[in-house]
């Protein structure tokens, strides 16, 4: 988080990571189609290659909060491929969140495997926890038929910490759930560490209002099995709703 | 800059433009509308001031000592209006009733900067009546110097400061793109040199202990060698003396047993010997001592020792010495080594009844590189070229280059049918790369194998340097330039010495 005292002004910064072409750049073209245009900046990619990303793309998101702060949500992009480790390990430096975006085709397993340990080893390497620091993981491209299935990401969801989101970017399709579900990890994060609300009188339902309007984000896959799973116990003799 | 302040730090406006081709676009705005342009930085820093009309104006004002302080109130408050990023832009009135307008310059949604827009007339003015109480005033020269300011309605002027927002946001967007471009790329390029410096460290320290390992190897098996040899050669000089009757006749069935004794003895002495040689390569401890040789001796020298074993199999032996060949310096006992070890070899392939020939010619190379457009010709490189060709089982092909490696065996089963250690051959090629030559194989399977030897004709005085021993495979040519690798993936140092 950066603070600049004299324009009262709170950056935050989100990193989009992952594999190359799990449809990180997707993610923010389709928020840039779909956040409140007062809200959203120009998308700036920078330098890019036969339609690859070479550096990274930047959408900023910015809102005017009660308190008469001014609150900017810098969503950065990290390039895929492999030679481009030293720039991913410079764009995940001072990261506040990150969507760890995986491709959901079965083949793609190892690669998503290697990237999520390089992710981790960078934030590490950047002097971030790892281990606390707010991380939604978003398996795109459902639309392909080799996509792994549900059942399987939620058996993910349930291994690990971090809330799991499934999406078809380049439809828009769970992009603004996945940004949304961080942003709620974030703000308890921001809350923990700084104490947000009583030192800047904002709060999440503010900030996410400002955001998206309207739109509430859909539960992660875990949650989503949670709920299902009380209303199973709740039904009589354990029949479904 | 550190490597996380350069993406989330915001360039200053200043550095974001460039201030000069801005100042030209801002000037043609200020031609074409008639009303002046100023650019401030966040922190209030002049960037950019355009004046059209109004320059007779200001100067007249500012020539009166109480509307040279209004005016320099009015520019303090133009510079410091509290404005935000997103405001719409703001309206301020001066003293004579002329109008400016100031709005945010804004970048990725933070404030960057503040155009102000003016002075310009918001209508058809009158001088204020409050104005005529400065007695220096003349009202009639400032009512005339007020109709040369351009008249402009409030939507006018929107849609200029609209127009001009809007070129300014493209060339700010665009500069720092480029700026962020150039900055990821320096960070991302020093960010991967120092991974790799770091990588080639660990490379650095890994090579550095296996060498030390590979050192500690060779002496270990060095002193484990010698110290083998010391019993050996009392196992094998008793049995000899068993066998001589020193020690009193013996009975058939004891002359055998000790026979076989012996045979045994000297088989493994032989190998403890290659061994040793093997470790004296790696070290760089081999000594090359050349003299002149005549090859046909070489040849023969060496076939004499392999005859016996051909004769038991019926093999024929056939020597070839072309004309042309003449002395040569080498180590003889080092080449007659190598020609044992491939008839060696031959006849131990070579099925019964089969055909050995070692043929020794005169060979001229061309240095690696030259072609017919080469403007002189080229020094040629002479060698003596020994052939060992053979009518055996042949090599397959993946494996050719694997026989030169040591302890290599083509049959590498349990049940293999022909015995030796895999030393001879990764030996004799590192006694080959010691003269500067090569060793070379090529092979057809169930049809037999040629073995080629090659040895460069030197003057003797050059025969004095120093060789390395390296560059398995290597030809002739890169035996002289290059330090590669040995049969045991060391380098190693051979001092040739002139007999």
């Amino acid at each position: 988080m950066q603070f600049n005292t004299g324009q009262r002004e709170i950056v935050l910064k989100v990193v989009y990571y992952g594999p190359p072409l799990s449809g990180k750049t997707s993610n923010l073209q389709a928020l840039h189609r779909a956040l409140k245009p007062d809200a959203c900046g120009r998308l700036t990619t920078l330098d890019t290659a036969n339609d690859r990303t070479l550096f990274f793309d930047v959408l900023p998101v910015t809102m005017n909060t009660r308190s008469g702060y001014r609150l900017k949500l810098k969503l950065f992009t990290v390039p895929g491929q492999v030679i481009h480790a030293a720039t991913r390990r410079l764009v995940l430096s001072g990261a506040d969140a990150v969507v760890f975006v995986a491709d959901s085709q079965r083949s793609e397993s190892q690669n998503n495997n290697e990237f999520w340990r390089g992710m981790r080893r960078f934030l590490t390497e950047n002097g971030l926890d790892a281990d606390s620091i707010p991380v939604v993981i978003q398996f795109n491209k459902r639309d392909l038929p080799s996509a792994r299935s549900i059942d399987e990401l939620t058996e993910v969801a349930r291994k690990g910490r971090e809330p799991v989101y499934p999406a078809v970017a380049v439809r828009g399709e769970g992009v603004l759930d996945t940004l949304y579900g961080l942003i709620e990890l974030l703000f308890v994060d921001l809350n923990k560490r700084y104490h947000f609300v009583d030192r800047f009188q904002i709060t999440a339902q503010e900030m996410l209002g400002a955001i998206f309007g309207d739109f509430k984000g859909a539960p992660s896959l875990s949650q989503r099995a949670d709920i299902a799973s009380k209303a199973a116990a709740r039904s009589p003799r354990g029949t479904r709703p | 800059m550190s490597a996380s302040s350069i993406l989330d730090e915001v360039p200053p406006l200043s550095e974001l433009l460039d201030v000069d081709g801005f100042r030209e676009i801002c000037k043609s705005f200020g031609e074409l509308y008639g009303i002046g342009i100023k650019l401030f930085d966040s922190e209030g820093g002049k960037l950019v001031d355009v004046r059209a009309g109004d320059a007779h104006l200001s100067s007249y004002l500012f020539g009166i000592h109480e509307t040279q302080v209004q005016l320099t109130s009015l520019v303090n408050l133009l510079r410091n209006q509290p404005i935000r990023a997103g405001d719409p832009a703001v309206v301020v009135d001066d003293f004579v009733g002329l109008r400016y307008k100031i709005a945010p310059i804004v970048h990725e949604g933070s404030l960057a900067g503040r155009v102000i827009f003016g002075p310009y007339a918001p209508g058809d003015i009158k001088v204020p009546p409050e104005l005529a109480k400065h007695k220096e005033l003349d009202l009639y020269r400032l009512q005339t110097l007020l109709r040369t300011i351009p008249v402009a309605t409030e939507k006018q002027v929107d849609r200029i400061l609209a127009h001009l927002s809007s070129t300014l946001d493209v060339v700010i967007h665009s500069s720092y793109k480029q700026l962020m471009t150039s900055r990821v790329h320096i960070a991302s390029i020093n960010g991967a040199f120092e991974d790799l410096e770091r990588v080639n460290k660990t490379l650095q320290d890994a090579n550095g202990q296996l060498k030390e390992l590979d050192r500690l190897k060779s002496n270990f098996i060095a002193t484990v060698s010698h110290e083998l040899r010391t019993p050996l050669t009392s196992v094998i000089g008793y049995s000899e003396m068993l066998l001589e009757g020193m020690a009193g006749e013996l009975v058939p069935e004891q002359r055998d047993y000790v026979k076989t004794i012996l045979e045994k003895g000297e088989s493994l002495l032989g190998l403890i010997g290659q061994v040793l040689d093997l470790s004296r390569i790696e070290s760089g401890n081999v000594l090359i001592m050349k003299a002149e040789s005549e090859p046909g001796d070489l040849v023969k020298l060496a076939l004499s020792d392999i005859v016996p074993q051909a004769r038991k199999r019926n093999i024929t032996l056939e020597t070839i010495i072309a004309d042309g060949v003449k002395p040569i310096y080498v180590d003889s006992d080092k080449i007659r080594r190598i020609l044992v070890n491939l008839l060696g070899n031959a006849v131990k392939f070579t099925p019964e009844a089969g055909k050995i020939v070692i043929k020794a010619t005169v060979e001229d190379d061309k240095p690696v590189g030259s072609d017919r457009f080469d403007l002189f010709e080229p020094e040629r490189n002479r060698y003596l070229r020994i052939d060992v060709i053979d009518t055996g089982i042949g090599i397959p092909e993946d494996k050719l280059e694997r026989v030169f490696d040591s302890f290599f065996q083509v049959d590498n089963s349990s049940t293999r049918q022909f015995g030796g250690t895999g030393l001879g051959l990764s030996i004799a090629r590192n006694f080959a790369l010691a003269h500067r030559g090569s060793l070379t194989v090529a092979s057809t399977v169930g049809a037999g194998s040629t073995f080629t030897l090659k040895l460069p004709y030197v003057a003797a005085a050059a025969g004095d340097s120093v060789a390395p021993v390296d560059g398995l495979g290597a030809t002739p040519e890169q035996a002289h330039t290059t330090s590669g690798r040995a049969t045991s993936g060391t380098v190693g140092i051979t001092k040739t010495a002139t007999r």
